[in-house]
């Protein structure tokens, strides 16, 4: 354990850049403004108070756990590999007994803490300016998705990048977008496969969102009605299948910094 | 000694797609001290990626300390590998960036501190290892390198090219530090592309071009093989045109013409006997008189070897 421990720790310093932390501010300042914007709209408090909960729980799901703790994964984990081949450091961790596998998981502990503190701060800050009924129902239905969220969405983001590590962050947005929007939204059994549906149901079962809408035919396709454990099993499960995917095809995989021109 | 041999290579082939890197080499070598030399391009960085499990073969198997050295944790712990390029991360100080890597290996942070202390010490970083790498020269991080490469104290050390960019004291610095580590009885390879710089090393020297093992032997019989070459050389003098014929009606030299250049009279003589024709130039300047402005070969000599030995095994020579 003293590798991951030296990983996650070294991991952690290195991404205590500038950069990084102004990203940060941002996703964790996004949800608050948006939320701050929202109660400006002229007319939005006369909204009837039955539906202020749903509103305010879909709304800050989209924010908080789609777009927060996505974003803030995406920049960690998916260039994961990706930044110790550009500078060429990989052979170095390559080269220690297990040095991928601590290399791998301690970047993926790395960007779920960094996309869960961001995604944290971003709901318990918006969640302030809301006028919903139950904020603390939502504020800890958000914070437990934004957890899962990031468990699931590093491991995804981590496979992306080691199978293609120059194109890693653009091959995470093209799955973002066609898996977890497109795929995660068609009625069918392919969407049960997506983190996605699970985060949908869990928040179905754990907001307090207007009745009409739970009983309304139409939902069941992108709701699942299992239990929360189920959904929560689904995720860990995901997350777990795309991490070892990840660790087995980097050991698979000939990551070397040898080119034809220095054979 | 271990009588398990340090190093296996059954026809290993490696093909970069339709890029040859190394081509069915089949060797062993028992433990001990080699020096790997070639070209650039010749395939010593494929042949050591091949060694430290970074490259699966495209054909053969290779064996490292009786070992398959792909994915191999138990024999990650037993090789300390310094690569040819930097690739160091330059924002941290090399004390921290050592450090991390021997924790990486499973030694606690205060163990790893002090052996990246006692390391860095070793190879003659004790005054910079405090500062962020960003700001060290180029000498510094090849300390450095060298540093990680021995501070877990491996059974095999594999060197890319560990004297590049150190200057004469640096080099004499680092050459001690490995000699002392291979009178210690550990074993070494170093791949480089300059003979003499791991002759103080070892005496044992592998010889790879076009990504083929051309030609093995010690520090004398790899100057033999130089001497054995036809060898282009250059002499600038006073008596430009008696030179070229004394060599000639000596049989010291197999073609002799005199170039005009801007600097005067150039004699360029082309001979399989340099060592015999340096003895009697000597001689000459000694005796005679001859005046020798300048001297040298036309190219490299390592370079030239290695074109002859690819001559030689494609039939052509």
């Amino acid at each position: 354990m003293n590798a991951l421990r030296a990983v996650f720790l070294h991991e952690w310093k290195r991404s205590m850049t500038a950069g990084r932390i102004a990203w940060w501010l941002v996703m964790a300042a996004f949800p608050p403004a948006i939320t701050v914007l929202i109660r400006t709209i002229p007319n939005f408090e006369r909204m009837p108070t039955e539906d202020l909960n749903t509103f305010w729980s879909i709304m800050l799901y989209v924010l908080i756990p789609c777009v927060c703790s996505a974003l803030g994964v995406l920049l960690t984990a998916g260039p994961a590999v990706a930044t110790e081949l550009e500078q060429r450091s990989w052979v170095y961790m390559a080269t220690r007994p297990n040095g991928i596998f601590w290399l791998l998981i301690g970047k993926y502990l790395v960007a779920v803490t960094w996309g869960v503190t961001a995604a944290w701060a971003g709901a318990a800050s918006a969640i302030v300016f809301t006028n919903a009924p139950s904020p603390f129902q939502i504020w800890f239905a958000l914070s437990a998705l934004s957890l899962l969220a990031c468990f699931s969405y590093s491991a995804v983001f981590l496979l992306v990048g080691v199978i293609s590590p120059k194109r890693a962050m653009v091959f995470c947005v093209m799955y973002t977008g066609f898996v977890e929007i497109v795929l995660g939204l068609i009625p069918a059994l392919i969407n049960r496969l997506t983190v996605q549906f699970r985060l949908r149901s869990l928040l179905v079962q754990w907001v307090p969102l207007n009745e009409k809408i739970r009983k309304d035919a139409s939902f069941s396709y992108v709701f699942g009605e299992d239990s929360a454990a189920l959904h929560i099993l689904w995720l860990l499960a995901l997350a777990a299948v795309f991490l070892i995917a990840a660790i087995v095809i980097a050991y698979r995989k000939e990551f070397t910094t040898a080119t034809e021109g220095d054979l | 000694m271990s009588t398990t041999p340090m190093i296996q290579f059954e026809s290993v082939t490696k093909l970069y797609g339709r890029v040859l890197g190394v081509n069915d080499i089949t060797l062993e070598l028992p433990p001990g001290a080699y020096g790997l030399l070639g070209p650039n391009g010749a395939g010593k960085s494929t042949l050591l990626n091949l060694l430290t499990g970074q490259l699966l073969p495209t054909r053969g198997t290779v064996k490292v300390l009786g070992m398959n050295p792909r994915n191999n944790p138990i024999l990650m712990r037993r090789i300390g590998f310094c690569p040819g390029f930097e690739g160091m991360y330059s924002s941290i100080t090399g004390v921290d960036w050592v450090a991390y890597l021997l924790e990486m290996h499973g030694y606690s942070a205060v163990e790893s501190r002090q052996r990246a202390t006692r390391f860095l010490e070793m190879t003659g970083m004790h005054k910079g290892m405090h500062r962020p790498i960003s700001t060290y020269s180029r000498g510094m991080r090849q300390r450095t390198k060298l540093a990680q490469a021995i501070a877990h104290e491996p059974d095999l050390l594999i060197l890319d090219e560990p004297l590049s960019g150190l200057d004469p004291i640096g080099r004499s610095e680092i050459t001690n530090v490995l000699r002392s580590w291979i009178d210690k009885g550990r074993s070494v390879i170093i791949a480089t592309h300059v003979l003499h710089e791991v002759e103080a090393l070892t005496q044992s020297f592998l010889l790879i071009s076009g990504g083929r093992v051309l030609a093995s032997g010690t520090a004398t019989e790899v100057h033999e093989l130089l001497f054995k070459v036809p060898l282009e050389i250059q002499i600038r003098c006073s008596e430009s045109r008696q030179l070229a014929a004394r060599v000639l009606h000596d049989n010291l030299a197999d073609a002799a013409r005199v170039a005009s250049t801007s600097q005067g009279d150039m004699v360029v003589l082309t001979t399989q006997n340099a060592s015999q024709l340096s003895r009697q130039l000597a001689a000459w300047v000694r005796d005679d008189g001859l005046q020798i402005q300048e001297m040298r070969t036309a190219d490299d000599s390592l370079q030239s070897l290695f074109n002859s030995l690819m001559k030689i095994h494609r039939g052509e020579l």
